[in-house]
């Protein structure tokens, strides 16, 4: 009797501990830099509405963040980035769909910061690839932040640059991703 | 004769000059131009958050094509006020028993009008909507608006 108390009373922490599940935020910041290195002027742009998940036990994560909520200085530079470069009447959204690879690796009940890989498939623009990248967890008071940042080469995703600002606008774009998440209450 | 022809030469100059620095001007207007303050844009259409939600949700390719990219005002019960950690807020707006809603995220310069908002009241807000997410991960449909400020009712 007594051992099955102790078997119930230890799956019951077990339970509390491990009942973590997912984790989302749909105000997460991704901003992005293709900023020629001899460019005289910042080619830089803000999203603060990305949608993240991030489920703990399996470490499944996945991100979406539209392209009409880029927030570039220049008004002019934003219609372009939507008109000629991104599309974003025909593509609307970026969406990430992948898995941190060392999950294990990441103790989501106890304070610190975690290095992790990320894997996966980066869709923009209507092209999907493979990107591999290196984030970070950071765990604090039962907060979660994820950041991490990804170099996309835009040859990749089949936006061109025209000759005419080449000096300008980089070859590949510097995407940072930092998301404050919060338990999904289900 | 010499002379009139002179005169129409520098006319003529005259001309392509002033021309020069119009183009000029507007060129470096056009270029340094910034967001325009979202309360002086008049809305391109005026709904209610559910009407909205369900324009996007009956046919989102429909919805994208009259909505996005166009300064709309929605009106709605405010569901909650999200503040982010870097001070950003975004109002939500939409049917408690729906999760599907209007998320508006505040500009900026218009931050400071969040304070004496009350959820569960009716609220007016205007900004500019930038797309729809579907209900794929779980977290309920959201149409987004971005640059937002509280307006009048209309």
């Amino acid at each position: 009797m007594k051992k099955i108390i102790l078997l119930l009373s230890i799956t019951a922490i077990a339970n509390i501990t491990f009942a973590q599940g997912k984790y989302f935020t749909k105000t997460g910041k991704i901003d992005f830099d293709a900023t020629a290195q001899k460019s005289p002027e910042d080619i830089k742009a803000i999203n603060k509405s990305t949608t993240m998940v991030i489920d703990t036990k399996t470490g499944d994560m996945q991100f979406l963040v539209l392209m009409k909520g880029f927030e570039f200085t220049r008004s002019l530079m934003q219609e372009h980035f939507n008109e000629n470069y991104v599309e974003s009447t025909k593509f609307p959204k970026a969406e990430f769909k992948g898995a941190i690879t060392d999950n294990a690796a990441v103790n989501y009940t106890k304070d610190g910061t975690y290095k992790v890989k990320v894997k996966g498939k980066l869709t923009m623009h209507g092209v999907t690839k493979d990107t591999e990248s290196d984030g970070v967890i950071t765990v604090k008071a039962g907060k979660i932040t994820a950041t991490a940042t990804v170099v996309a080469l835009l040859a990749d995703y089949k936006i061109s640059v025209p000759t005419l600002v080449a000096d300008k606008v980089a070859k590949s774009a510097k995407i940072n991703i930092s998301c404050a998440l919060e338990p999904l209450k289900k | 004769m010499i002379f009139l022809k002179r005169k129409s030469t520098i006319y003529i100059l005259l001309g392509i000059v002033a021309f020069a620095a119009g183009a000029g001007m507007y060129a470096y207007k056009e270029y340094n131009r910034t967001a325009k303050d979202i309360a002086t844009i008049a809305p391109a259409f005026t709904v209610s958050s559910n009407a909205l939600v369900n324009d996007f949700t009956t046919n989102d390719s429909l919805a994208n094509a009259k909505y996005l990219g166009k300064t709309i005002a929605v009106n709605g019960l405010l569901k909650t006020i999200d503040k982010d950690e870097n001070g950003f807020y975004t109002l939500v707006i939409g049917d408690s028993t729906s999760s599907s809603s209007v998320r508006c995220s505040m500009d900026s310069a218009h931050n400071n009008e969040t304070t004496n908002l009350k959820e569960g009241t009716q609220i007016h807000v205007k900004g500019i909507c930038t797309g729809y997410n579907k209900d794929e991960l779980g977290l309920g449909a959201d149409i987004i608006l971005n640059h937002s400020c509280i307006t009048k009712p209309q």
